[in-house]
């Protein structure tokens, strides 16, 4: 069960947007609740000073000045680094670039038109029904960090690790994006399970993402097309 | 017989030190594999030569080394010939040195058994010490390909000179059948000290280029910044129109209310509101960089975002907190920033939307770059472009995620993350903050 928390200081935008929360909810009867819905910024606080599981947070940023939105979108998260954050704006040239690296918000509704906020909540909540309970019985995802840059992995979705040219540091390959983390493969290869398979001293690769072996030239060849090598060692196990 | 020996072995030498040492002026050094290759064909030749047609073996060397310029190293033309000539001065200037420090040691004992022996080591340290001096010469400036190649002239006008003395010399007494060791040794010096000076100079005209160059880009950056300030004071003036034409659209719509001419009212709104409304969307040139602190930084993103502008690219600027300092050098910063914009504008281009976002945040103790534009469904995979030399703009292109790489590599708190999704291709940057007295 997740609350839901709705700051926004007009009143009328504010009924608003409670009526559109409260008719997807019963229209998809999802297990969340309106726990609070006001336009001060010191209750959201005072909440989630004394929260005790993660929520959802529909905020509007307009709350005197852009800064203030992000103060208190960065004192929610703080409290709650597993919470749902939702900005509702006026500004059509809001700084969602700063927002999502800062506080990791998950999405944005520009306050155009009615219907198009209804429908973008309605989007939102779904999108969070989805994760919320496939995260409780997945156990495929797993956080890496770097520093202060958090990656939610879907190890099923990893292609393969490589050595970085940087020390101390592993880039991740997937379809879709690399990105490179502090650490080795050594102590990295336990959390990735059993699929995943040293080859070389340079790359840990997934098994279940191999196209095809070439054994002569001890080069691997990935399903999206990578190369990656392996030794004269590790070869041996690959075949099996 | 001996004699025969000794040519078999000096030739095998020869050919394996001028591979090691072409390696080693080209900044590329061969595999184990090339070097036993490369050398042992050209010591085949060097002796086929010796024990026939001895004139033709410099020609033999140069040819030689020309075509494993060419064709191993793929350079071009010209920095071939100029490479090959640059080994091949570099081994007999080396060689003539070893020659005379022999005679010094050994004076007329021609027929000592450690002559050949010492006279190799001596050639070979010197050989492979030149070149590697050459070849960090040669690498030194990391900027423009430009002044590398006239500092390579300037080198190769120097140990030319130095050559044409070293022969003069020694053929000179040889002529003159001078024995006496003194004038050899005279000839040492004078010839050490002349190639203590041509390295001297050849370093100062490097530190001048590199200076030159500074000056070259700081007048860039003024350039660029007066583009920047012109754009700037191009939005103020649109800015100031369009709060005066709204100053005169509410009085004339307090004027209809306070009339009651409702009618009118809806009219005039109808005609003159909506139409500004237009106008308010419409981004041009509707960002600031204000925050960026950085002279040389602000002015090559503002460059680079204003013929964004111009190809009616939109462009979003998200750069809420100050940034006075970034935690990598500010060449690269420019360099990169550079690449990546140019990039992004390109992918962008091609698409619908048009759009790109230019971010700056700090979280905790970084510093995240980010770049998003949109991009076409069909943009190759990540590793596709992050390959060197991979381009679908044809030849010369595609250096440049790659080169993104590399400059990242250098600096370990920084971290490069590429992803594309929904038509959206974003890079970011991360940089640690890190308390050292950066430029």
């Amino acid at each position: 069960m997740l609350p839901i928390i709705i700051c926004e200081d007009n009143d009328i935008q504010r009924e608003n947007f409670k009526g559109f929360v409260k008719d997807t909810l019963i229209k998809e009867d999802y297990s969340f609740e309106i726990k609070l819905c006001t336009n001060s910024v010191d209750k959201v606080k005072d909440y989630v000073d004394n929260l005790d599981s993660s929520g959802i947070y529909f905020l509007d940023i307009d709350l005197k000045s852009n800064i203030n939105g992000i103060r208190l979108a960065e004192y929610i998260r703080k409290k709650d680094p597993r919470g749902y954050i939702i900005f509702i704006t006026s500004h059509s040239e809001m700084s969602f670039l700063t927002f999502k690296y800062k506080v990791e918000a998950l999405d944005f509704i520009i306050k155009d038109n009615l219907d198009e906020i209804k429908t973008r909540i309605e989007q939102c909540l779904k999108y969070i029904h989805e994760i919320y309970y496939s995260k409780t019985t997945n156990n495929n995802v797993i956080i890496l960090k770097n520093e202060d840059c958090l990656h939610h992995v879907d190890i099923n979705n990893v292609i393969f690790i490589e050595t970085s040219t940087n020390a101390h540091k592993i880039i991740v390959h997937e379809e879709k994006r690399q990105f490179e983390i502090s650490g080795n493969l050594k102590d990295i290869a336990p959390a990735l399970g059993s699929n995943f398979y040293r080859s070389h001293r340079a790359y840990l690769i997934n098994r279940k993402k191999i196209r095809e072996i070439d054994k002569k030239n001890r080069v691997i060849h990935m399903t999206n097309g990578e190369k990656c090598l392996a030794s004269f060692r590790y070869i041996g196990g690959l075949i099996k | 017989m001996n004699q025969a020996l000794l040519m078999i072995i000096m030739s095998f030498c020869t050919g394996l030190i001028l591979i090691i040492t072409l390696g080693n002026i080209v900044n590329k050094p061969f595999s184990l594999l090339e070097k036993g290759l490369f050398g042992s064909c050209l010591s085949l030749l060097i002796g086929i030569s010796c024990f026939t047609i001895k004139i033709l073996m410099p020609f033999i060397i140069l040819i030689y080394l020309f075509i494993i310029n060419r064709f191993s190293c793929k350079f071009s033309y010209i920095k071939s010939i100029m490479f090959s000539v640059l080994v091949s001065i570099n081994y007999f200037v080396c060689d003539a040195l070893g020659n005379l420090l022999c005679r010094i040691i050994f004076g007329k004992r021609n027929d000592h058994m450690l002559l050949p022996l010492i006279y190799i080591m001596l050639t070979y340290i010197f050989a492979i010490f030149m070149s590697k001096l050459l070849g960090k010469i040669i690498s030194r400036d990391k900027i423009e390909d430009i002044s590398k190649n006239n500092t390579i002239y300037f080198i190769m006008g120097n140990i030319l000179i130095s050559f044409v003395i070293v022969s003069i010399n020694y053929i000179t007494n040889k002529f003159l059948n001078v024995k006496d060791i003194r004038i050899y040794i005279a000839n040492l010096i004078l010839f050490i000290s002349f190639i203590v000076y041509a390295i001297f100079m050849s370093y100062l005209y490097n530190k001048y280029n590199v200076k030159n160059l500074e000056l070259i880009l700081k007048s860039e950056e003024l350039k660029k910044i007066d583009e920047y300030s012109k754009t700037i004071e191009h939005l103020y003036e649109s800015m100031r129109k369009f709060k005066h034409d709204y100053k005169n659209i509410l009085l004339s719509i307090n004027y209809y209310i306070e009339q009651k001419q409702y009618d009118e009212l809806e009219q005039y709104y109808k005609n003159n509101v909506l139409t500004t409304k237009s106008f308010i969307e419409t981004n041009d040139y509707a960002f600031t960089l204000k925050n960026i602190k950085i002279s040389p930084l602000k002015a090559l993103i503002a460059s680079k975002l204003i013929t964004a502008n111009n190809n009616k690219i939109n462009v979003f600027v998200d750069i809420t907190e100050e940034i006075e300092k970034i935690y990598i050098d500010h060449i690269d910063a420019i360099r990169l920033f550079g690449i990546l914009l140019d990039n992004a504008i390109e992918a962008c281009i091609e698409t619908e939307d048009k759009k790109l976002n230019f971010g700056a945040v700090y979280r905790g103790n970084s510093l995240v770059f980010i770049i998003e534009n949109s991009c076409l469904p069909d943009t190759p995979p990540i590793f596709r472009l992050m390959e060197k030399g991979y381009s679908t703009k044809g030849e010369g292109h595609g250096m440049g995620l790659s080169n993104v790489k590399e400059i990242l590599g250098n600096y370990e708190n920084s971290t490069f993350n590429i992803e594309v999704a929904n038509g959206i291709f974003r890079v970011e940057i991360w940089m640690r903050l890190i308390d050292v007295n950066l430029t």
